[in-house]
């Protein structure tokens, strides 16, 4: 099994057919979800619990005729958020950095769904479950490399060491930056402590709809506590003022009011 | 393909026209992709922005079957600016070849032509010979009557600005195209052309792909590593099944169909056996009668005697024209009794498909073997038809998956494949093989029945006659079949190793004379899977099999100068080493020396590539004729359409005019969906991503009519309507033709009645007319409206 | 509707945990004061709090997708030991509930039974102390909870103090409600609550105009959409709007303080001031639920 695995998606080979899309829910016998065509080739719309990866197909509306393809999943952070708000610990790092939601412990609280800086867990409405991209870590274990990178046949997805994917991307970086005169960024290497996911972005991420600066939820949750502890505490010393410390002119008040 | 798919890694410059290659043959962009890495450049050249233009280097819009004029301004171009391989094209091509005083062009119309007839004297069109029966050269190409002069007469007709005018490219695109593409004239420079059915589906389809030839020709790629003409095959292996003689007019190895005139075995050698009196020529179709003749041998086997001119007279002869319009207007005709859909979905993909369905209802019976129900097995009960008013009576039968047998598939890179059986069929289903076996052994019972009663008026011998020795087990075995396919020496019973065994005295059988040599005494040469790559350039001449005996590259001798050495010296194919070529299998006699100086193009009676083209039907030289409908005047002669075309007039072959259908229409796939959509739309995985019919149109077009993106619209044209969901998208954009604004709408045409993924079927909006040299329906290029209001 | 991971029961549970342990810190901070003419409002409200909250967490547990597992939030498998995450305000807030819910409802048996020995006023007023830290915890959580995820419209430190807010106006006004039910007299206290409550409601306003303008305004690099003004705008527009607008900002906190400050000591209990609790006490459900759905409308 490869030692600290990852995949780079380098956007700029992917070609849009979807064979990773097919690929996963094969592998992983996930049922098809019914889907209409509402005027975008991208189908499902979003990641579900049914769909762990799909393909955005974005066409930028600046002029610019571009078709934009990027294969989505969980990126399989290494500081991750669904690790960290799960209640139950069914979120969790596996030994070699992939994040797995066991599912025999997930109580389908849906916490870790809305907490995703990325989408990547979704609730699977017929397990009652949070579901998502688990790396085929069963094909790992058996030296097989994730069901969607076998099937890319363009060269946009590729398995290895994170280690040595980086410094590929690097070297492709460097290729694609001499064609463009874009700064090419690779995405997921510093993000959230890394991504195991990384993707080599011609332009800038929100074009292809991936948050520039992830964070995680939890990121300032002192300051969120204390912003909503400061007025509780305060709304009831106000109280206590105003219940004792008034007393007398309370009375007066309500004689006024009688009289 | 002339070369293969790896090949394409090898290119500089690859052109996409007529083709969306990453779309409906996704594996292409793993070499494409590799050329890029090298620095390569990918041109799109689509009437629609594709997911192949989202990364090509360079996107041209095209108006839908305008690719004579597009190349033919490339072709001028390049002869203008003097960037043709000068060396190639004067000793590779015909273009130092004199042309006899008849030939002549004039606005349109070559010389030769019959008007009521609507066809070309092609006697008008001929090389000059000598006295001894050569023809005549000018090396110097200065001959205003040599075929180069008379190709830049005839182009230069072709400037960019008239060119941008017919097809809607802007100038400055077009030019970057142009100096893109034609820097691959340089010797050490390789560029491909990658082309699919958006060249082949036209009126000219054919004169398409000749522009692309003549194209490649005057830039030296054919033959070359990164180069040639590479047709993307619709299917997985309809490669094979045309090497096999699908077709109407060829048998396996594409031989000629004998026709009513051949009326016997001589009558057929001579005329179908070229002649060449050029010593310089190889003229390898000269061995036609030992091809011919070890056929008849594998077919009818020891009953084939020279007595009996080896059972040709068994063979049915034609007298006319059997392709796909024609059997269906036979049909429409009530000329045709019974039909057998072998894996076809005519009510999904044929052209004028409510005609086309329509006319199966003339028919007696209908057998369909496919793995699902399609739309035409179906036909009887599909929306709006009567069941009880339809007499014909279909029979399912149902068909195995690839998957589920064992076989051999042919890639558009000629490669032969071996395939193992996976899994079993589902159900009842069975193999092609097995069902044709037992359909034949029962056509055979049927036959010794009627002839021991005496019946009269029947012909048992063909049938009884025939050779068929695969085996005795419940499914015939398969490598029996490509064994025969192979052919053997029948003096020693031994399968033979290539094809220049063969001989013509019934001493050899061969049932598809390219595929000699692809299951030998070595053994089953498909099955090879050795991923050994001795030229570095990608051959990897142990991976299954290529017809013809192995070679990969076609008309490889081209890729070395006149005195062998090749012309890049990094992407050797073939090289003279002072004995011998090596490299790639040499399309040349392996020990023909260079100083012979026999020509590269051993497949044509010249010897050369032939940038004259007297055998096509509609011209010697493409030339540029509107689509049957089209919403504007031909501007670069005054014949409107393809002169050599065959109109129909059935009831039902409606054609629209500019006025009443004044948007253009194509139609194209998609990658979620294969073909008539029998195999995906069933496929929930494959629904999901792609899950009904969507007519892509521009944002101009979608503002006029007041339809938003994601709304139902309807597609009419002369020939029927259907409704699907609007995809308006900048991806499509009107095309700017002679000043004017020109619209465009794109529709996928996999949909239909069945399945999960259901929709109406693109097919019922396309014409009965068809390309004149193929007959091949004009799919790509036809005139509608477009209607907000769902009907 | 696929996208909503966290509908109705949550934003029940949302409200009545807010609306529970308000009306308990109330209940607390009266009984605190010994003072004998708030003992009736802080008798109320201690009977009040606990059931709101037991109420919300029921609703919490059906909303499971596996409601029979939610043990795995209290109990470690196999060990027997307790479930704690420390990084999951959700894992916080199970504890918080528990907790208060086993404080309330022992706080509620102190105020309906005297125990038989002098020293129960200082127990149930050690008790109610500790309850009221919990109390005050458990409204601030109801806004950790949504502010402490990747969503657009909740990411942000003005949630708590709103739900802070609106948790003790609710919690007050179920107070006022059940007191001038059972008398009928207005209770002396409630001119005071309610002068009080239209001190929260002003604040509360001007936090959820902080809210709309925080949202519509910056950019936020850490969302996908780089904006939360997409789903601020569907709130407060095309998909809330008119709920946001009338239900929440006009009947939910403008009318009762309006209304509220009207109020004479000594009338009867009027039905304009039944309607204007009720509004109050919705308002403050109708609040939580807009923010929820909206913010799982548009991402």
């Amino acid at each position: 099994m490869v030692k600290d695995p990852g995949v780079l998606v380098d956007v700029s080979k992917c070609t849009g057919c979807r064979g990773c899309q097919i690929a996963c829910k094969e592998w992983n016998q996930l049922p098809a979800e019914k889907t209409k065509f509402e005027g975008s080739y991208q189908n499902p719309k979003s990641l579900s619990g049914k769909t762990w990866t799909m393909v955005h197909f974005i066409e930028p509306d600046d002029g610019n005729t571009r078709w934009l393809f990027r294969k989505h999943q969980c990126l399989h952070c290494n500081n991750a958020s669904c690790v960290k708000v799960c209640p139950t610990g069914a979120a969790r790092k596996e030994e070699n950095g992939i994040i797995r939601i066991d599912q025999s412990i997930c109580t389908g609280c849906k916490y870790c769904v809305e907490s995703c800086p990325f989408g990547g867990p979704n609730f699977n409405h017929q397990t009652g479950t949070a579901m998502k991209c688990k790396f085929c870590l069963d094909r790992l274990m058996n030296d097989m490399p994730p069901a969607c990178t076998k099937a890319c046949l363009s060269g946009a997805l590729t398995y290895g060491n994170r280690d040595n994917l980086i410094i590929m991307a690097r070297e492709r970086k460097a290729v694609l930056e001499k064609k463009t005169s874009n700064p090419i960024r690779l995405y997921g290497e510093n993000e959230l402590k890394g991504t195991r996911w990384m993707y080599l972005l011609p332009e800038p991420a929100s074009v292809y709809r991936l948050p520039e600066h992830p964070r995680l939820p939890i990121d300032k949750i002192a300051l969120r506590w204390m912003a909503g502890i400061i007025p509780g505490v305060a709304i009831i010393w106000g109280i206590w003022k105003y219940f004792t410390g008034s007393e007398e002119k309370g009375k007066g008040g309500d004689s006024d009011g009688t009289c | 393909m002339t070369n293969h798919w790896i090949d394409l890694k090898n290119s500089d410059c690859i052109m996409i026209i007529g083709s969306n290659a990453a779309e409906n043959h996704p594996i292409s962009f793993k070499w494409i992709q590799e050329a890029m890495d090298k620095g390569a450049t990918l041109i799109s050249i689509d009437p629609r922005f594709t997911r192949t233009s989202s990364k090509a280097d360079i996107y041209a819009p095209i108006r839908p079957g305008t690719d004579v004029a597009f190349i033919g301004g490339l072709i001028n171009y390049i002869i203008e600016n003097e960037l043709y391989h000068k060396e190639y094209v004067v000793e590779h091509t015909d273009a130092s070849s004199l042309i006899i005083d008849d030939y002549d062009f004039n606005d349109g119309l070559f010389s030769g032509y019959d008007t009521k007839g609507r066809k070309y004297d092609k006697d008008k069109w001929k090389y000059k010979l000598d006295g001894k029966g050569i023809p005549v050269e000018d090396k110097t190409l200065q001959n205003p009557r040599c075929v180069f002069q008379l190709l830049r007469k005839h182009f230069s007709r072709y400037d960019i600005d008239t060119v941008c005018k017919i097809t809607g490219t802007p100038k400055d695109v077009y030019l970057k195209v142009a100096k893109a593409y034609c820097a691959t004239g340089k010797p050490d420079k390789a560029g491909t052309i990658l082309y699919a059915m958006g060249a082949t589906q036209h009126t000219n389809g054919t004169q398409m792909i000749r522009s692309y030839a003549i194209l490649q020709l005057l830039l030296g790629n054919m033959g070359i590593a990164g180069g040639g003409i590479n047709a993307l095959r619709g299917e997985s292996n309809v490669q094979g099944s045309t090497d096999m003689g699908l077709l109407f007019h060829i048998i396996p190895g594409y031989l000629k169909t004998p026709t009513a005139e051949n009326i016997d075995l001589a009558a057929y050698i001579k005329k179908w056996t070229p002649e060449s009196k050029n010593p310089k020529s190889m003229n390898f179709w000269k061995n036609t009668p030992k091809f011919f003749t070890s056929l008849l041998k594998a077919w009818w086997g020891e009953k084939a005697t020279k007595e009996n001119e080896f059972c040709y007279q068994y063979m049915p002869k034609t007298s006319g024209n059997y392709s796909w319009i024609s059997l269906f207007s036979a049909m429409s005709e009530g000329k045709i009794k019974g039909l057998m859909l072998w894996g076809m979905n005519p009510s999904v993909g044929g052209a004028n498909t409510n005609m086309e369905t329509k006319a199966l209802e003339n028919l007696d019976w209908m057998v369909a073997i496919d793995l699902w129900e399609t739309e035409t097995a179906d036909f009887w009960e599909r929306p709006g038809a009567d069941p009880s008013k339809i007499k014909t009576e279909v029979f399912l039968l149902p068909a195995a998956a690839s998957f589920e047998k064992e076989g051999s598939i042919t890639n558009s890179g000629r490669w032969m494949q071996w395939r193992y059986k996976a899994a079993l069929p589902v159900g009842e289903a069975k193999s092609d093989l097995w069902i044709l076996d037992r359909m034949f052994r029962k056509v055979r019972a049927l036959y010794q029945r009627a002839a021991f009663e005496g019946k009269p008026n029947i012909f048992p011998a063909p049938i009884l006659d025939l050779a068929w020795n695969y085996g005795t087990q419940e499914e015939p075995d398969v490598e029996m079949v490509t064994k025969e396919i192979n052919g053997y020496d029948l003096k020693t019973g031994k399968l033979l190793p290539s094809f220049k065994e063969l001989q013509d005295d019934g001493s050899t059988s061969c049932g598809c004379w390219i595929y000699c040599g692809s299951n030998t005494e070595i053994g089953n040469m498909a099955a090879r899977r050795e991923p050994i790559d001795p030229t570095g350039i990608g051959l990897y001449p142990e991976w299954a099999w290529a017809w013809p005996i192995n070679r990969r590259i076609v008309y490889n001798r081209a890729s070395c100068d006149p005195k062998g050495n090749p012309y890049n010296p990094n992407r050797v194919v073939i090289k003279w080493n002072g004995t011998k070529w090596v490299g790639d299998v040499p399309d040349y006699k392996p020990d023909d020396p260079p100083e012979k100086n026999i020509g590269p193009f051993i497949m044509t009676t010249e010897g050369r590539g032939k940038l004259f083209g007297p055998g096509m039907a509609d011209g010697p030289f493409p030339e540029h004729y509107e689509p049957f409908e089209s919403p504007v005047k031909n501007i670069i002669s005054a014949v409107q359409n393809d002169p050599a075309i065959k109109i129909w007039a059935g009831k039902m072959d409606l054609f629209g005019k500019p006025n009443e259908f004044p948007i253009i229409a194509t139609t194209y796939r998609v990658s979620e969906h294969w073909q008539a959509g029998a195999m995906t739309r069933n496929l929930p995985w494959l629904t999901e991503a792609m899950p009904e019919l969507f007519i892509e149109m521009s944002k101009s077009l979608a503002q006029s009519k007041g339809i938003r993106n994601g709304e139902k619209v309807t597609i009419k044209t002369a020939r029927g309507s259907i409704c699907g969901v609007a995809c308006v998208t900048d991806r499509v954009k009107p095309f700017q033709l002679n000043g004017k604004m020109y619209e465009m709408v794109g529709i996928p045409w996999h949909f239909g009645f069945k399945g999960i993924a259901k929709g109406c079927s693109a097919n019922c909006l396309t014409p009965h007319i068809g390309d004149a040299n193929t007959m091949i329906p004009e799919y790509k290029a036809f005139l509608c409206d477009v209607v907000k209001e769902v009907v | 509707m696929e996208h909503v991971n966290w509908g109705l029961p949550v934003a029940l549970d949302l409200f009545f945990a807010g609306l529970g342990a308000g009306a308990f810190a109330i209940a607390v901070t009266m009984y605190l004061t010994r003072r004998e003419e708030y003992s009736k409002i802080a008798n109320i409200g201690a009977y009040v709090a606990p059931w709101p909250v037991i109420l919300g967490v029921i609703l919490l547990i059906a909303d499971l997708g596996k409601p029979y597992r939610f043990w795995e939030m209290v109990l470690k498998r196999g060990g027997g030991l307790l479930m704690f995450e420390k990084n999951s305000v959700m894992s916080i807030g199970v504890w918080l509930l528990v907790i208060f819910i086993c404080i309330s409802l022992i706080y509620a048996a102190l105020t309906l039974i005297k125990l038989p020995f002098p020293t129960e006023p200082d127990i149930r007023r050690k008790i109610g102390i500790v309850g009221l830290v919990f109390a005050v915890l458990v409204v601030v959580y109801t806004g950790v909870l949504l502010s402490a995820t990747s969503n657009p419209l909740w990411r942000t430190w003005v949630l708590p103090p709103i739900f802070v807010l609106s948790a003790f106006t609710s919690g007050s006004a179920a107070c006022i409600f059940f007191l001038s039910m059972r008398n009928d007299k207005i209770d002396p206290t409630i001119p005071k609550l309610e002068r009080m409550n239209s001190n929260l409601i002003l604040f509360q306003l001007i936090a959820i105009l902080l809210f709309i303008i925080l949202k519509l305004g910056i950019r936020h690099p850490s969302e996908i959409s780089a904006s939360c003004a997409p789903a601020m705008k569907y709130m407060i527009g095309s998909g809330y709007g008119i709920l946001f607008w009338v239900g929440v900002i006009g009947l939910g906190l403008i009318f009762p303080l309006v209304s509220g400050i009207k109020h004479n000591p000594n009338r009867k209990p009027s039905t304009s001031m039944f309607i204007a609790l009720f509004f109050l006490i919705f308002g403050g459900f109708g609040l939580r639920y807009i923010i929820l759905m909206a913010g799982q409308a548009i991402r």
